[in-house]
């Protein structure tokens, strides 16, 4: 597994880019998608997912919808207006942030 | 096929969870949904061990973790009334109550004498907090809401609320004292008003999102 402290800044971009990509999804989906996604490089674990859903939820960026399924209730997120504004401001801040640590982890890319 | 959990292997989850301190019902049906679908897909993968070995285990690894994210639940949720309580506070209608709330009360002060004034004033924050306690408790026990965290949270908040009215009356008391202003005194029980008022809108707003998003569980 890969060093979870250099992922955790990313936690809530990487949620609202899958919810981009989704209409709508429930926590232990986003958990088993990201695991794919990274071919089990990245396992995001309860105790860190769940606080960052319900403090995005809480910011008014996530909608709910609670289903029946499966002889249980699922709580499913999607983004709201606010949320799809927000996503776009994630991705570019986190884009920014990897073109500044290539350039400091590889100097020559700077002179390119 | 895909393999599902019965009623009861739901049902023995979220009682586990219960008696976890994962009081809230709004938070174990996350909780639980989450386990089941973590429960599901390793019996899916081909283990064959009986549900309670496989849950047990589940449980030693991830416990910790499912209530801390209990703790970090509450917190969200404090803040979430919080920042419902300011939002409807700025808005227009909380401002004309206010100013009507102040003019009304300020003419009234002029025929009110100081010490029915500081009698009057030492029982507002308990005729404030009335009102809010009688719907609070109807709607919860007519809509059986009790155990959500938004809705007993805002208990807590009220008794926030509750404590700044105090606040306010101790500040007021000792100024009706001293110089029977009656603007400063206008000023804060149209404010204390407006609080009391707003509380029990966003009361019915949060009961009413609770009914409206949750309407399986009730």
């Amino acid at each position: 597994m890969a060093n979870s402290k250099l992922y955790k800044g990313s936690l809530v971009t990487i949620i609202l880019k899958l919810l981009t990509e989704n209409e709508k999804m429930y926590g232990y989906q986003i958990t088993q998608k990201v695991k794919q996604l990274t071919n089990g490089e990245l396992h995001i674990t309860e105790g860190a997912l769940y606080p960052a859903l319900h403090k995005l939820e809480a910011e008014g960026l996530l909608d709910i919808e609670v289903k029946k399924v499966d002889n249980r209730l699922r709580k499913y997120y999607k983004l709201t207006d606010k949320g799809n504004k927000e996503t776009v401001n994630k991705l570019q801040e986190l884009q920014s942030y990897i073109q500044t640590m290539q350039v400091l982890i590889n100097p020559k890319m700077s002179l390119e | 096929m895909r393999h599902k959990l019965s009623k009861d292997q739901i049902h023995f989850i979220e009682n586990y969870l219960e008696h976890s301190d994962i009081y809230y019902a709004d938070i174990r049906m996350e909780m639980t949904d989450h386990v089941a679908s973590a429960l599901e897909a390793q019996i899916q993968s081909g283990d064959d061990r009986v549900f309670y070995e496989i849950f047990k285990d589940y449980m030693i690894e991830h416990k910790s973790k499912l209530l801390e994210n209990n703790k970090a639940f509450v917190r969200n949720v404090d803040k979430l009334i919080f920042r419902n309580l300011l939002k409807q506070l700025t808005r227009p209608l909380s401002t004309v109550v206010f100013i009507l709330a102040f003019f009304s009360i300020y003419r009234a002060l002029n025929f009110v004498d100081v010490q029915s004034l500081r009698t009057l004033i030492s029982m507002f924050p308990i005729m404030s907090i009335v009102p809010f306690c009688i719907v609070y408790v109807i709607l919860l026990k007519w809509f059986k809401l009790s155990r959500f965290s938004g809705i007993e949270r805002l208990g807590f908040v009220q008794m926030i609320v509750f404590q700044l009215y105090n606040f306010i009356i101790i500040f007021l008391g000792i100024h009706v004292k001293e110089s029977g202003n009656n603007a400063i005194v206008a000023l804060s029980l149209a404010l204390v008003l407006t609080v009391s008022l707003v509380m029990i809108k966003l009361t019915i707003m949060i009961v009413n999102q609770y009914r409206k998003e949750y309407k399986n569980l009730i």
